[in-house]
């Protein structure tokens, strides 16, 4: 397999998504898993799908495909973070992260898990609205569903949340 | 419902604050000179991640299909009479399904294997069974362990929560079946509801009873309503009482109706005084002839019944009644029962494995059968079922339907 993907002309698209994308999308990742360093890796995991996809999205639709690529890598660490927490060894005294602290600490942690625990399409839905900036119909569109469905799955997910939560209200 | 608004407007804000690394850049240019394509497509078409999953849970089936490569197994009964089995267990297999040349296992296509399943799960612990759809299944992938180690397994589904048991209470959500088209019809009590899978839209009460079995286009609705089976045609708001002689301390534990919505099939349940299982046997009618009850291979036990779109009758067989003190039914094996002929040909469940819940999907091409956590698909080909291995797992599992 010969990856061409370095070409001269293919580092200058990414650059130029990157500039573009980059920013906002640390912040849905940091906002999405509570620290800022892993939000960078994510954001550059996405980078590199979207630099490697035999199926690049279409013009002016790179920040939705790289909005839920960030999304979904967000989610598969809340995961996989779930079984690494259920078959590591708990460290004595768990520190947050500079990171952690810099963003609100365990607040931060815990909205983050608790957004990361809703139904696929409540996160989703948060995550865009909340995190990524986007209006109800902006969601709607990018998600594929009516605004009323947003309306509804972001009124579910704040009333889950309400109750998860409630510590840190 | 204000204060979460505005906890996650300053979790936004404060997120905001973060900002690039400048040398972040370097580092992804860094990162695409060092490390190989994620996904590199073997066969012309894109690689996207639905292919890439179908690719990955092919591996995984074929590691199965391996395993099995002798072909379907034939199982000896645990109990019966083996005057009333149509094959007996001790005679030669029948010759195998078909197979790939050379390879020695059936020509399935994994990816014709649906991709969710609905089912009837406490997912969010509250006691409460919600209704949840579990997309992804089938996948493996390298699961971290202690000490920087890996092993694999199965990667647990993505849930979507269509009803969660809070919004039903006192009622509770008992068991579910899926429409062709995605719509799950559950019970709630001794109600069934609709839920549109794609919005979420939730519609009801179209059925009353439990156990609710639903034709492939939704318009024929059969129930357990008390000691009756009701077949319900919805377009015409029209219900058939089915006369399934009724025996005293009898009850109907399971149903399936056919894809078009003409057949259906019961698992009746005998109980002993003290509630331990004494009988079960699994029957068919047409609706147009609600007497005419046909039982299917009971000499071992047969039960949870689910129709197949090509005449078959996919089956749970054996060790019925053997665990939770014998007051719940449980099969250890499934077993297809042609209804043209009547003959019964029966697989192994593997490694002890037994279930409590069966349903084949709307093709006919697969069944599942669950219990204690785990799914398992069989491939239905040329009348015989095999064994491809587990393709979720998540605890809680009431009911399940494909």
């Amino acid at each position: 397999v010969v990856d061409e993907s370095l070409s001269a002309d293919g580092i200058e698209g990414l650059r130029a998504a990157y500039d573009v994308h980059a920013r906002p999308l640390l912040r849905l990742a940091v906002a999405l898993t509570g620290d800022a360093a892993l939000g960078e890796d994510l954001v550059h995991d996405a980078f590199v799908r979207l630099h490697r996809s035999a199926t690049p999205p279409a013009p002016g639709a790179e920040g939705a495909y790289l909005r839920r690529i960030v999304t979904n890598l967000a989610h598969d660490h809340h995961r996989h973070g779930a079984v690494v927490r259920r078959l590591a060894p708990t460290p004595a005294d768990p520190a947050p992260s500079a990171e952690l602290a810099a963003i609100g600490g365990d607040r931060a942690r815990a909205v983050a898990a608790a957004v990361a625990v809703l139904p696929e399409r409540q996160r989703d839905c948060v995550a865009l609205h909340y995190f990524g900036g986007l209006t109800d119909a902006a969601v709607a569109t990018e998600l594929g569903i009516s605004v009323g469905s947003v309306k509804t799955h972001l009124h579910r997910a704040r009333a889950a949340l309400a109750l998860s939560l409630e510590d840190h209200r | 419902m204000t204060d979460v608004d505005q906890i996650l407007r300053t979790h936004a804000a404060e997120a905001a604050r973060a900002e690039l690394d400048p040398a972040a850049w370097d580092r992804l240019v860094g990162r695409l000179e060092e490390e190989p394509p994620l996904v590199v497509p073997i066969d012309g078409r894109p690689a996207g991640p639905r292919r890439a999953r179908r690719r990955l849970l092919a591996a995984a089936i074929v590691v199965v299909m391996a395993g099995i490569a002798a072909g379907a197994v034939v199982a000896s009964r645990p109990t019966g009479d083996a005057e009333d089995m149509i094959r007996p267990a001790d005679t030669a297999p029948p010759a195998p399904p078909t197979t790939e040349a050379g390879s020695g296992r059936p020509d399935v296509d994994p990816g014709t294997m649906p991709d969710s399943i609905v089912a009837v799960v406490d997912h969010d612990g509250d006691g409460l069974p919600d209704l949840v759809r579990l997309e992804g299944i089938g996948i493996s992938e390298d699961v971290p362990g202690p000490n920087g180690t890996t092993a694999r397994g199965i990667r647990p589904p993505e849930v979507t929560v269509l009803v969660p048991g809070s919004d039903v209470t006192p009622a509770t959500i008992t068991s579910v079946d899926v429409a062709a088209d995605g719509t799950a019809f559950y019970a709630v009590g001794e109600e069934v509801w609709t839920v549109d899978g794609s919005n979420g839209l939730v519609s009801g009460p179209v059925a009353q009873g439990t156990r609710p079995a639903v034709s492939e286009d939704g318009e024929t609705i059969a129930t357990v309503v008390g000691v009756d089976i009701r077949v319900l045609d919805v377009p015409r708001g029209e219900s058939t009482v089915l006369d399934h002689h009724k025996v005293f301390g009898e009850e109907v534990t399971a149903l399936s109706i056919s894809p078009d919505g003409g057949l259906v099939a019961r698992q009746r349940v005998t109980r002993a005084a003290e509630g331990t299982v004494a009988d079960v046997a699994v029957a068919v009618t047409a609706v147009d002839d609600p007497t005419g009850w046909e039982e299917i291979e009971r000499s071992s036990g047969a039960g949870l019944p689910a129709f197949m779109a090509d005449g078959h009758l996919a089956l749970g067989l054996g060790a019925f009644g053997a665990s939770e003190g014998h007051t719940q039914v449980r099969a250890s094996e499934v077993g297809m029962a042609d209804l043209a002929t009547g003959e019964v040909r029966w697989s192994v469940g593997g490694g002890g494995f037994s279930f409590t819940t069966f349903d084949a999907s709307p093709d006919g091409r697969w069944v599942f059968a669950a219990q204690d956590g785990v799914i398992r698909a069989f491939a239905a080909v040329d009348g015989w079922l095999w064994d491809s291995g587990t393709v979720v797992q998540l605890d809680g599992i009431d009911d399940a339907a494909w």
